[in-house]
């Protein structure tokens, strides 16, 4: 359980990049959240309330975009879509797969003023 | 008003995985990560590890625990230097802890360098820590699904030991079902079998990690 690391990483980069632009509040965060970033969404939205509190972005909001686990294979070159615990690809079955999608961690964007 | 920005939020661990990486390489050090949930015998395989590769290489150890020097003092025993680094709670190691910790030992002359992260099948696979491998170990006790139940510390290693191999018997753990449930995760692994109670598989573990010492990175 790391994500009250993660939280505080996210409510110092937010601040950071708002002061940055010359804003002095946060209002709202979107981030990229991969299937497979190793941070549970709820846990996460838990410690960034808590992680905000006193800071530039508290009451900000937190707006997660989950991102689905894709792979493509190597072998073939095929794109599919499949669960964490299947590095298959879903056309030739080659297990020599890289992941394209599902391990953001990210913000792309901030809502400030 | 929106500003578009892309901040990775691991990006700060990722810069200092890769300095620590620069200091590793500048000082010709192999380094391996350990990771695993508590209790499935890291710092067992270690002992046993280092046991057949003293003798061979100069080793040394960084230590993670939350609290306590319980792992480091087993580690003395063997006779090898180590640092312990006690997270005071946090449940991996991160780059900047590894890198604080270099501090403390004589890099110039280690030749291998194993990092045994905090007992947790989840979080130290996000944390590179600028090492040249990664392994995990799963024991028997634990079961089979682990695999698929944690990827992620399956699909980020390069190395699976399947651990207490000799409690199989009294178990319901399927070795070849967990081989295949670990292919599927990562078809790239390399897996060992050993016991570390009775040291059973540990020369052929050991045999590989030394081909990969001489040959400076994974494979």
């Amino acid at each position: 359980m790391h994500e009250l690391s993660v939280a505080q990483s996210i409510v110092e980069t937010a601040v950071e990049e708002a002061q940055a632009h010359g804003a002095s509040r946060v209002v709202g965060i979107n981030l990229q959240l991969g299937r497979m970033s190793g941070v549970q969404r709820e846990p996460l939205e838990f410690g960034f309330e808590i992680s905000s509190k006193g800071t530039a972005a508290e009451g900000a909001t937190l707006k997660i975009t989950e991102i689905p686990l894709t792979i493509r294979c190597r072998s073939c070159g095929a794109e599919s879509g499949v669960e964490a615990w299947e590095f298959i690809c879903r056309v030739c079955e080659s297990g020599d797969v890289e992941i394209l999608t599902g391990r953001e961690l990210a913000i792309v964007s901030l809502d400030v003023e | 008003m929106e500003i578009k920005v892309v901040r990775d939020i691991l990006a700060a661990n990722e810069m200092l995985a890769r300095e620590n990486r620069e200091t590793f390489d500048k000082h010709g050090i192999f380094v391996v990560d350990l990771m695993s949930s508590p209790g499935a015998g890291k710092t067992s395989l270690l002992v046993r590890t280092l046991e057949q590769l003293t003798p061979r290489y100069p080793c040394a150890v960084v230590e993670g625990d939350i609290t306590g020097d319980v792992d480091a003092r087993r580690i003395a025993e063997v006779g090898v230097p180590s640092v312990q680094i006690n997270t005071g709670g946090a449940c991996h190691l991160d780059a900047r802890m590894v890198k604080a910790a270099l501090s403390s030992l004589s890099l110039d002359d280690i030749r291998v360098l194993f990092i045994e992260n905090v007992g947790n099948l989840v979080c130290p696979a996000n944390y590179r820590l600028g090492e040249d491998i990664r392994v995990t170990i799963l024991s028997t006790p634990e079961g089979d699904d682990k695999l698929t139940k944690y990827p992620l510390a399956f699909r980020e290693s390069d190395v699976l030991v399947i651990n207490k191999t000799d409690l199989v018997e009294g178990i319901d753990f399927d070795i070849e079902q967990a081989r295949q449930s670990a292919l599927t995760v990562n078809a790239q692994l390399q897996i060992f079998q050993t016991s570390c109670r009775t040291g059973e598989g540990v020369d052929r573990w050991t045999d590989w990690l030394a081909s990969q010492i001489e040959s400076g990175r994974e494979t």
